[in-house]
């Protein structure tokens, strides 16, 4: 009983201090780059996909780390969940609960395959 | 300015959210595109990225008082990530008309779903791979008694979990609804748990579809930024709230706002 309370009091320290954080580097990001009479919702009227990478490498070409701080703060988001599935795995695999073990691992697995699904759309 | 009041209306949703125990994006994706003009691609991956930030945090209160069930929801997660997969294969696949019109169906029955209520259904017969996997809990009930609680129908809730995934990922949603009718009428987990382990388990299913919405860089900041700020700030105003507003009141506004919004989607999904 002791050992499950203080299992879930560290994974909600966990999912509070991630996004708190990545909520941060959020409000760093838009906070910057906010203008008040701009209309930023214009571009997105219409979907024209343009990958990641290529995001990243405009802004970074351009020096506008203020948005690669937003990107960031999404990135941490994202990743929390991942984070949390990761250290329930490897907690599995200390109490020796290795059919909980395979099954969080098949749940990793798969959070990445759409990492990849990502990629290739 | 229209920053502003997209954040404003973020809150709102981070709010209500936290009230009617639903996640933002069904406020948030008609508000991006019958508001904003925002095509629904972008609303979809915006509104993911949020529900995150509403899961965890949401997450966070609720494993301190000791009602979410990790171990059930570890097996799940198995069925709602497979899902969410399928979910954004198939999102990749339909038009924008499609998208609009799923979305205005989902919320239609969402506006009868929400007014159904919720009894505790405890059972006291537990599936063999509960027994294995030792998914059994207890909680503290309502009238502060420890109450042990077993659970049933694993297979079945793994399938409606794959379904929940698939409208998570094409709609942008969390599918917290169908998580929680499925864990209370199918595997009958009293109805707290049922809440409390859903929302656990929103998170991971956001992600999985997020990370690839993410990656294919349909996540702006422009547009999720205000969203995921204001759904962080409005989830926090909401735990606040959530003894002095009444629910049921509540609900019966919801769900009138969430009929109309449904016909315009729908509407919407017609002209395009």
């Amino acid at each position: 009983m002791k050992d499950r309370l203080s299992l879930e009091l560290f994974i909600s320290r966990f999912l509070t201090i991630g996004v708190l954080l990545s909520g941060l580097f959020i409000l760093i990001g838009w906070g910057s780059t906010f203008k008040f009479s701009a209309n930023p919702f214009f571009n997105f009227e219409h979907y024209d996909q343009i990958p990641l990478k290529d995001l990243f490498l405009f802004y970074f070409n351009k020096k506008d780390w203020f948005q690669l701080c937003s990107f960031l703060g999404f990135s941490l988001l994202i990743a929390i969940p991942f984070l949390r599935v990761l250290f329930m795995l490897f907690l599995y695999l200390k109490n020796k609960e290795f059919s909980l073990a395979l099954i969080s691992s098949m749940v990793f697995i798969g959070l990445l395959a759409g990492l990849v699904l990502g990629m290739k759309s | 300015m229209l920053s502003l009041i997209l954040l404003l209306i973020s809150i709102i949703a981070g709010v209500l959210g936290t009230l009617l125990g639903l996640g933002g994006g069904i406020i948030v994706v008609p508000a991006l595109t019958l508001l904003f003009n925002v095509d629904i691609r972008y609303a979809v991956a915006a509104s993911l990225v949020s529900i995150i930030a509403t899961s965890s945090s949401g997450a966070a209160v609720l494993l301190k008082k000791n009602l979410t069930n990790i171990r059930v929801a570890s097996v799940l997660e198995l069925g709602t990530v497979a899902g969410a997969l399928t979910g954004f294969f198939i999102s990749t696949h339909i038009s924008a008309k499609w998208l609009f019109l799923s979305f205005g169906f989902f919320l239609f029955l969402c506006s009868f779903l929400i007014l159904k209520k919720r009894e505790d259904h405890i059972s006291k017969d537990d599936h063999p791979w509960s027994k294995k996997l030792k998914l059994s809990g207890h909680y503290v009930n309502d009238q502060g008694q420890t109450s042990h609680y077993q659970v049933e129908n694993i297979p079945f809730g793994m399938i409606s979990m794959y379904f929940a995934g698939i409208l998570s990922a094409i709609l942008g949603i969390g599918s917290g609804i169908f998580k929680v009718i499925a864990m209370d009428n199918a595997m009958k987990l009293p109805i707290k748990v049922s809440t409390a382990t859903s929302n656990f388990m929103i998170g991971v299913t956001a992600a999985a579809s997020a990370g690839a919405y993410f990656i294919r860089g349909d996540i702006r900041p422009e547009l999720a930024s205000p969203v995921a700020l204001g759904i962080i700030i409005g989830s926090w105003l909401g735990t606040k709230l959530l003894t002095k507003l009444s629910a049921i009141l509540l609900r019966k506004i919801f769900t009138f706002v969430l009929f109309i919004v449904s016909l315009q989607m729908i509407m919407k999904g017609f002209k395009l």
